[in-house]
């Protein structure tokens, strides 16, 4: 694996026996204190404190900000999970999911874990962003229950913190879900991502390897788009599904309400994505065409489209204005062909976990 | 998929054979021919892969297994489209003054003489005016001024103008006034500097066709119209003026020369559309000049504007755009006369130069020449409504039930004008069969569906969309 552009996991001595996520500070602050989760004070004089556990370490201290939230697996490991430097900060609220997608890059476990819910909110509201969090899973809506109480909690501390929630959309199709989530959820901003891989249950059913889940999913998005929740429509393109991509688009476009933006989003060679890599990848080249009608969509319908984790070389140059730079900075890489490359500054690169990066670096004619 | 079920559809057979096909959702595909379409729909035999594939993902069949979600989001394509048509903003059209010096002779308002008394809102009407105006719409203030000729009452537009701004504020309002230009001056450009004003004014197909139905005394309505845009454009900028072109038998000749005409402007839209019947057109202009005719002057119009935009030189006719917008299902598409429930009332307003308010610029014209009281919803001195005919209106203006549109392949584009139909058959239906509205939108309709045959005629078409 090549070097990420921000490493965030760390292995610290002092911290080991102790679970769940603390707050990081590198200075005391009256306010930061009394937020919900506890302290960890670095800092170069190991002075012994009373409230607040003090340490050393140089690399925690030169990867981290004031207020960061990390998370402690009992064993010495501290991982960043909120990082005020961070190109984009994601909390894991679930490992549970109803979806067993061939290409799910977080691989879901049945196991009791509602304890990251109460995780997640105590991090958001310590943490006190003004910038989009993304919640993931797992399938964060899989415990109606649980999502509901997260955001009870959240607006009990008045949190306003915007949220990104990614969510396979099936619990929207029980309508009286759908009005409670929009009653709890829209006291901030939000927006839900919700994939949809095909235009007939056939192929989504396939991919996301689950019967009935593209009922579900096209109820819930007619559903919370009813309702007025904010939705980002995701698509991955595959060997399955790639010759109907703009098909689904516009099918999601002329029939759903509270579409904000659709993402076309290149698969992350991570997960389940790895054993099913040869069934599923497809080099963006056989499928430009698609591509550039997809894109084409956002004019007719008003909607911006994107496309996520596609390094510019590997799409034609009229799609590069669509192309975003989305890959989390912890996970994000150039191979080395890359340096020589003139539009290397506006490119998204990879993900650290691709095994073949097939590089064109855009050479200058000399 | 070999084992399907098909849902709903509507088709029409082009002139080329070929057949087209639509639902509830919306969504359009054309078939190869009729046969196709007894294959696939009648027969349930066709066994083309491809074609299976994408009626499936228009929502034209559908497997078993999602035949329910199918149907379910056949309606919300449905409920949505109907929502933004009942959602799109409102035009307030203003008439300050009946007076022209203008007499055309397809003139649809029944215009009066320039030098008449009694035709005119006073200003001492603003405040009331202005105080209708924010009770019956939110910002920001769609605001166009009609006439007559709006320019005759300047000073009224003046003092609207800046009692407006200080009311609702400069950035939540925006006003347009449709005038001939033959009286702008100096002092108007000069005041015009800097605000919220625009102007939309007529140009003819050809000089000929132009200065024969535009009648000024000095007989150069047409040398007038160009040099004042240009000193429009030059001052003001080229957003603040667009024109709209009104085609009668005279012009039918005239695309070429029409063109021309917009290319020397530097203007870079035109917006064409045959003479309307009502007013002084009723009887003579709109009867000479068939939708037949008509289309055959626009195909060529519109092909010389294709070829222009093919060859480099950007030039939109926003009456195509808006058709083919329609058909796409794009969310700007907001039309008064493309809208189902229809835009009367809902989406225009207009407040007539005796304070009256009627549903649209249509409802005054036959109101003028027929005086049908039950067309005046209220008068800007009171807050009383008078909506009993209006809704009435409305409801049959739904072309979703009403014959001739309901199996109509082109339903979910189209509109429907309750006012027209009113005049011309006595209630706000019409016979399909015999209504221009009908004929002229259909045959727009179908010549997109012609010219989009040829890819590179719907890369401009798509082009235009980012417009």
């Amino acid at each position: 694996m090549t070097e990420v552009a921000r490493p965030d996991s760390f292995y610290v001595e002092e911290l080991d026996g102790v679970f769940g996520p603390i707050q990081i500070l590198k200075y005391r602050d009256a306010i930061k204190e009394t937020s919900p989760l506890p302290k960890l004070l670095i800092c170069e004089s190991k002075t012994p404190d009373s409230t607040i556990k003090t340490i050393r370490n140089p690399l925690l201290d030169k990867w981290t900000n004031h207020g960061d939230i990390g998370l402690l697996n009992g064993r010495g490991q501290v991982r960043v999970v909120l990082c005020c430097s961070a190109n984009a900060n994601t909390l894991l609220v679930t490992e549970r999911c109803d979806n067993l997608c061939l290409f799910c890059s977080q691989p879901p476990r049945d196991v009791d874990d509602t304890v990251l819910f109460a995780y997640a909110a105590q991090s958001i509201v310590s943490f006190g962003s003004s910038d989009v969090i993304g919640i993931s899973g797992g399938e964060p809506l899989l415990d109606k229950k649980a999502i509901l109480n997260f955001f009870k909690i959240l607006n009990e501390f008045n949190d306003k913190t915007p949220l990104h929630i990614l969510s396979n959309g099936r619990a929207f199709k029980d309508i009286n879900f759908t009005e409670n989530f929009k009653e709890a959820a829209l006291k901030r901003k939000i927006e839900i991502g919700i994939p949809l891989y095909s235009a007939s249950s056939r192929t989504h059913d396939y991919l996301v390897n689950s019967k009935g889940a593209w009922n579900d999913t096209i109820k819930g998005l007619i559903n919370a788009g009813n309702k007025g929740i904010p939705i980002e429509l995701r698509v991955i393109p595959t060997k399955a599904n790639f010759n109907e991509l703009s098909s689904i688009v516009e099918m999601a476009l002329t029939c759903f309400n509270s579409i904000t933006r659709v993402s076309i989003m290149n698969l992350e060679q991570t997960g389940w994505a790895k054993k099913n890599w040869k069934n599923l990848y497809l080099k963006p080249e056989f499928y430009h065409d698609e591509l550039q009608k997809t894109c084409l969509l956002g004019n007719r319908f008003g909607v911006e489209i994107s496309l996520f984790n596609y390094p510019l070389c590997h799409i034609p140059e009229e799609l590069y204005k669509f192309a975003k730079k989305s890959i989390s900075d912890w996970k994000n890489t150039f191979p080395p062909e890359c340096e020589y490359c003139t539009i290397k500054s506006d490119c998204g690169g990879f993900f650290s976990s691709i095994k073949h990066m097939e590089v064109t670096p855009k050479g200058r004619i000399l | 998929m070999t084992n399907y079920k098909s849902l709903p559809i509507k088709f029409r057979e082009l002139k080329d054979g070929r057949t087209v096909i639509s639902n509830l959702a919306n969504t359009y595909h054309v078939l190869d021919n009729i046969q196709s379409l007894r294959d696939a729909f009648e027969l349930g035999q066709c066994t083309d892969k491809n074609l299976l594939n994408e009626l499936e993902q228009k929502l034209f069949i559908t497997s078993d297994a999602d035949f329910e979600s199918k149907v379910h989001l056949t309606t919300s394509a449905f409920s949505k489209r109907i929502n933004k048509d009942l959602t799109s903003p409102r035009l307030i059209m203003i008439v300050p003054t009946l007076r022209c010096d203008h007499h055309c002779s397809y003139c649809q308002v029944s215009r009066v003489n320039a030098d008449l008394s009694g035709f005119d809102l006073q200003s001492s009407q603003i405040p009331s005016l202005i105080n209708y105006i924010t009770k019956i719409e939110k910002p920001p203030y769609k605001i166009e001024f009609q006439g007559g000729e709006p320019l005759l009452a300047f000073d009224f537009i003046q003092t609207f103008y800046e009692q407006f701004e200080i009311e609702v504020g400069k950035e939540n309002f925006n006003i347009v006034i449709a005038t001939s230009l033959s009286l702008i001056d100096e002092s108007i450009i000069n005041w015009c500097r800097g605000k919220n004003v625009g102007f939309s004014t007529s140009i003819d197909a050809g000089k000929k066709a132009h200065n024969k139905h535009r009648k000024l005394i000095t007989k150069d309505s047409f040398e007038l119209v160009q040099k004042n845009i240009n000193w429009i454009h030059h001052e003001l900028g080229r957003e603040k003026i667009g024109t709209v072109t009104t085609v009668t038998r005279d012009g039918l000749e005239g695309y070429d020369e029409l063109v021309d005409t917009h290319l020397a402007l530097g203007l870079i839209g035109m917006f064409v559309r045959p003479v309307s019947s009502y007013g002084f057109a009723e009887e003579k202009q709109a009867k000479d000049i068939s939708i037949i005719d008509f289309m055959v002057f626009y195909k060529k119009l519109i092909s010389r504007i294709l070829n222009e935009n093919l060859s480099g030189t950007p030039l939109i006719e926003h009456f195509l755009l808006i058709h083919y917008k329609r058909l796409l299902n794009s969310p700007s598409a907001a039309y008064i006369d493309l809208m189902a429930p229809a835009g009367y009332l809902k989406n225009s307003i207009l407040i007539d130069y005796t304070g009256n308010v009627f549903g649209s610029d249509e409802a005054r014209m036959v109101y003028r020449k027929y005086g049908a009281d039950e067309l005046i919803i209220g008068h800007i001195n009171n807050t009383e409504l008078n909506l009993e005919h209006s809704t009435q209106l409305l409801a049959h203006s739904f072309n979703f039930d009403v014959p001739g549109c309901s199996d109509c392949v082109y339903q979910g584009s189209c509109g429907s004008d309750p006012i027209y139909h009113l005049q011309d058959f006595g209630e706000p239906i019409g016979d399909k069969s015999y209504s221009r509205f009908c004929e002229l939108h259909k045959s727009i309709f179908d010549f997109i569906f012609e010219l989009i045959r040829d890819q590179k005629y719907k890369n401009v078409l798509d082009g235009w969309l980012n417009d």
